[in-house]
């Protein structure tokens, strides 16, 4: 071993901790270190407000047998501290051992680009500045800007995952985010905007995307949205602008492919794999392997090398997205390596990476232009779905009236509700076009970072709002 | 852990302010379904967050190492962060700190096992009350935190929290597709957790929400469920804090109106209506904590403080500083949040409520309740109700209104309010509203 593993723990204190692990019946277990860095600062109204770093390290033993699953985690990492937390996660089951530890091996992973450069060791002063030019540019913007708040923020994480199956893998992740929120107000009506950079990268993201780009377009957006109407109401065809057409395919499509739902036979998608479940328009794939997505990795959180894994070939379910004791439970050979976790004091769970919709064959001005009346959602904010009902439930950042296939009058307070399969099915347009986003995304008390992307879209979708 | 904190705090330099602040916590999550353990999680956890104010420029930094090297190191992190922080009167500790630590008693610890039982407890009475509908894991979690808080400027505070919960939903499968509910309990330790209530909540409802349906439209009198009515109102209690004011991020900032709420409505921040456990004596910066009237008679009467937003606002700290743990330095956030209106017993609440929608769940909460705008945009999950009883299922309804309209529609509240642990402790009784309007799917 080479990397952070090698710096706290030997091959024999992994293989004892692991050992340690299955003396009361398990048929397998696995180990969890981790090493978090990450520096904050915001900026507010001109001012840096809070400034932070901190430092976390903990690891964490799995102990399974059969459809048991137990964990216990430390934030030390002794080897007399793993042992412990070997022998508290054992202390669930009640058997005796019989499975042994295998001969470790380092697993190699898909390449994955190092940051350049890495932002632990980039000054402080420079990541100060990034907030501050962000700020000082949305706070410029003319209309109406009340307030503007922005964060910056990045972790440097160093992992090692190892498991009696007999493998070590280790991998650093450095992620580095800059987030600006404007407030907008005029005559009593107050609107508010927020958009983000975020990467696995470090400060070489901002050479493309810069910090001042960031500002005006989000300030800009809410002093628009200052001269806008409510939103008509009722089931008519919506046009999701590229970009945010990737929120819509990540919460109607992609929470219902985690396969711990699909398992239980608590998705919409269970038993539907090989079937037509949406228009032939649509081609989906989550890649965590994307270089700087948001949401990438080049091992999962159980130590499986990243692999890009197809869901939707032209409306048909392909695939979906298993960590180790889903992939067990559906009889696959292995896990496809979306076993994520937000820290050492959690159990992983399947999720997304980095998810999106292939681009189409229709013109997006023509898919426009095509549309008699509806509306044109230009972004959306956050969205929640119940992947048992597949009922979802987006909020619309900004959107347009379309009128005799024109923009109109602009929209607030919109957000769309719908069902997956059906919404699914009735999507009749896929433009040439492309765009992304990034964003945190929670599932049952753990958040971790994601991407999704989209060309234009167009369905029929239920609006409500005003 | 003080004595770790104090360590920290006593190595301030002169002209130099230093807090530090510890938390130790245990952690349990286990789950059961179909009459067998299905996971056992815990989870034991302690860091420290140090803030140092230095010439009134503030530096933060945190770390869960403990030994000696680890705290001499963030407390360097800590200066050297502080350099770059912009010079600002709002940033200094309390001098009113508590300086007697009296954290209060600790809440019961229980073994695995216990927990183990609760959760089997809940699987297998929701199984028996209808073995047609399908269940989701049963999960319980709790939670035993000690938070100790130590300044160069005399703060020597300390206090015990405990959260206990549990969960399960339950799925009925209909020939249009498949509809869901959940039960939930809360409280400070298992104790207070009730396995037959998680469990009948969960099947009951799934049972009546399955029931044909019919969306409501135009002005339709409601009745929130207690969750409900808690999770609208941690919402506004988050537009009420001092620090979301004063960054123009909330729709109460500058607001100065009346008729923002019924005239006989009261929202009160009171620790002393919690159980021991979610009545902290001391916020997250070690100051006292009390009663606080947010709105009365329809007008804003104060916001929510920590120190350093009471010192912009020119008032003094409610005791209101909240930490999401020691690596994030305090933000503000209710304490033990409720709203007071006419009490009527909720049988009483119900029978009156003829031709009602009863609101169960509320669909996109976390996207379409908004502090910054003051909107409510969301759907209904619930019941028609006649005579008190639940009949149809409501479908296919949204809500819209603003923060205002919802408070000035309270027409009464139930006497079966409840506590449930989020932004803060939110207190949630069921909740009569007249007059507002509902937009249902034509």
């Amino acid at each position: 071993m080479a990397g952070y593993g090698a710096q706290v723990l030997s091959e024999g204190d992994i293989s004892a901790v692991l050992g340690e692990a299955l003396r009361t019946g398990a048929e397998w277990s696995d180990l969890y270190v981790e090493r978090r860095s990450t520096t904050s600062v915001r900026v507010s109204n001109g001012a840096v407000e809070q400034i932070g770093s901190g430092l976390d390290v903990g690891a964490g033993v799995r102990v399974v047998r059969g459809d048991l699953t137990a964990y216990a985690c430390t934030d030390l990492l002794s080897r007399d501290a793993l042992l412990d937390a070997a022998r508290a996660a054992a202390a669930a089951l009640d058997g005796t051992g019989s499975a042994e530890v295998r001969d470790l091996t380092r697993r190699g992973g898909p390449a994955t680009a190092a940051a350049q450069p890495d932002a632990a060791q980039v000054e402080r002063a420079a990541k100060v500045d990034l907030a501050l030019r962000c700020e000082a540019a949305a706070r410029a913007e003319p209309g109406g800007v009340s307030s503007v708040s922005v964060s910056y923020t990045d972790a440097h994480v160093a992992l090692l995952m190892a498991g009696s199956s007999g493998f070590v893998s280790e991998d650093n992740r450095v992620r580095t985010r800059l987030m600006c929120r404007a407030v907008a107000r005029a005559d009593g009506l107050v609107q508010r905007a927020n958009d983000d950079i975020a990467g696995t990268w470090g400060l070489e993201l901002f050479r493309e995307h810069t910090p001042e780009d960031l500002g005006r377009r989000v300030a800009a957006r809410a002093v628009r949205l200052l001269d806008s109407d409510p939103p008509p109401t009722g089931e008519m065809p919506v046009i999701l602008a590229k970009g945010g057409a990737g929120v819509f395919f990540h919460e109607a499509c992609g929470h219902g492919l985690e396969a711990d739902t699909l398992v239980l036979g608590e998705s919409v998608f269970a038993g539907r794999a090989g079937q037509r479940v949406g228009s032939p328009l649509l081609t989906g794939v989550d890649d965590p392997t994307l270089a700087g997505g948001y949401g990438s990795y080049a091992f999962d959180d159980e130590g499986t090398p990243s692999t890009p894994t197809p869901l939707l070939d032209q409306g048909v379910l392909v695939g979906d997205l298993t960590d180790l004791r889903s992939a067990d439970a559906l009889h696959r050979p292995g896990s496809n390596g979306h076993g994520r976790r937000q820290s050492y004091a959690h159990l992983p769970q399947p999720r997304m990476s980095n998810s999106f919709i292939s681009p189409g064959a229709d013109d997006p001005a023509a898919i426009l232009a095509d549309t008699r009346s509806g509306l044109f959602c230009e972004g959306l904010g956050g969205g929640e779905v119940d992947p048992a009902t597949g009922e979802f439930s987006f909020r619309v950042t900004e959107a347009y009236l379309v009128e005799n296939g024109e923009l109109t009058r602009r929209i607030r307070g919109a957000h769309l509700t719908g069902r997956c399969l059906e919404t699914l099915s009735l999507v009749d347009a896929v433009g040439t076009d492309f765009a992304s986003s990034q964003a945190l995304c929670g599932k049952a008390g753990q958040s971790v970072p994601v991407t999704y992307g989209a060309p234009t879209l167009r369905a029929r979708m239920r609006v409500g709002g005003g | 852990m003080l004595e770790v904190c104090e360590r920290v705090a006593d190595r301030a330099l002169e002209h130099e302010q230093v807090e530090a602040y510890g938390v130790q916590s245990w952690r349990a999550n286990v789950s059961a379904r179909r009459g067998a353990v299905e996971s056992v999680s815990s989870t034991e956890t302690s860091g420290i967050g140090v803030r140092v104010v230095s010439g009134s420029r503030l530096g933060f930094a945190s770390t869960s190492d403990l030994s000696p090297d680890g705290l001499r190191q963030v407390l360097a992190d800590a200066r050297d962060n502080a350099r770059y922080g912009t010079p600002d009167d709002r940033n200094t500790l309390p001098d009113d700190g508590v300086r007697d630590p009296q954290p209060g008693p600790e809440p019961a610890r229980t073994s695995v096992r216990e927990k183990l039982e609760l959760a089997l407890e809940i699987d297998r009475l929701a199984d028996k009350l209808d073995p047609d509908v399908r269940l989701t894991a049963a999960s319980y979690w709790d939670q035993v935190a000690e938070v100790s808080i130590a300044s160069s400027r005399g703060t020597r505070a300390a206090y015990r929290s405990g959260t206990a919960e549990a969960h399960i939903a339950a799925m009925v499968d209909r020939d249009d597709g498949v509809v869901t509910s959940f039960g939930y309990a809360a409280g400070v330790t298992l104790a207070d957790v009730s396995a037959d209530e998680v469990a009948t909540t969960a099947v009951t409802r799934a049972v009546q929400q399955a029931r044909p349906g019919r969306a409501a439209t135009g002005p339709t009198r409601l009745v929130l469920e207690p969750l409900v009515a808690a999770e609208l109102l941690d919402v506004i209690g988050r537009a009420l804090c001092g620090d979301e004011v004063g960054r123009g991020r909330s729709v109460y900032a500058g607001e100065t109106r009346a008729g923002l709420a019924a005239p006989d409505v009261e929202l009160v921040d009171d620790p002393a209506s919690a159980p021991p456990g979610w009545r902290r004596p001391v916020d997250d910066e070690g100051v006292a904590t009390g009663r606080t009237v947010l709105v009365a008679d329809g007008t804003i009467r104060s916001l929510l403080h920590s120190t350093s937003t009471a010192r912009e606002a020119g008032t003094g700290s409610t005791g209101n500083a909240g930490r999401n743990g020691h690596r994030a330095l305090p933000a503000v956030r209710p304490g033990v949040l409720t709203l007071d209106a006419a009490v009527t017993p909720t049988a009483a609440l119900l029978n009156a409520a003829d031709d009602a929608v009863l609101v169960r769940e509320l669909v996109g909460l976390h996207t379409g309740v908004d502090p910054v705008t003051g909107r409510i945009e969301v759907d209904l999950i619930g019941m028609w109700l006649r005579g008190g009883e639940p009949t149809d299922s409501v479908r296919d309804t949204s809500l819209s209104c603003t923060f205002a309209e919802l408070l000035c529609a309270v027409r009464a509240t139930g006497d079966d309010r409840r506590l449930y642990p989020m932004s803060g402790i939110i207190g949630g009784a069921t909740l009569l509203l007249d007059g507002l309007e509902l937009t249902g799917a034509t």
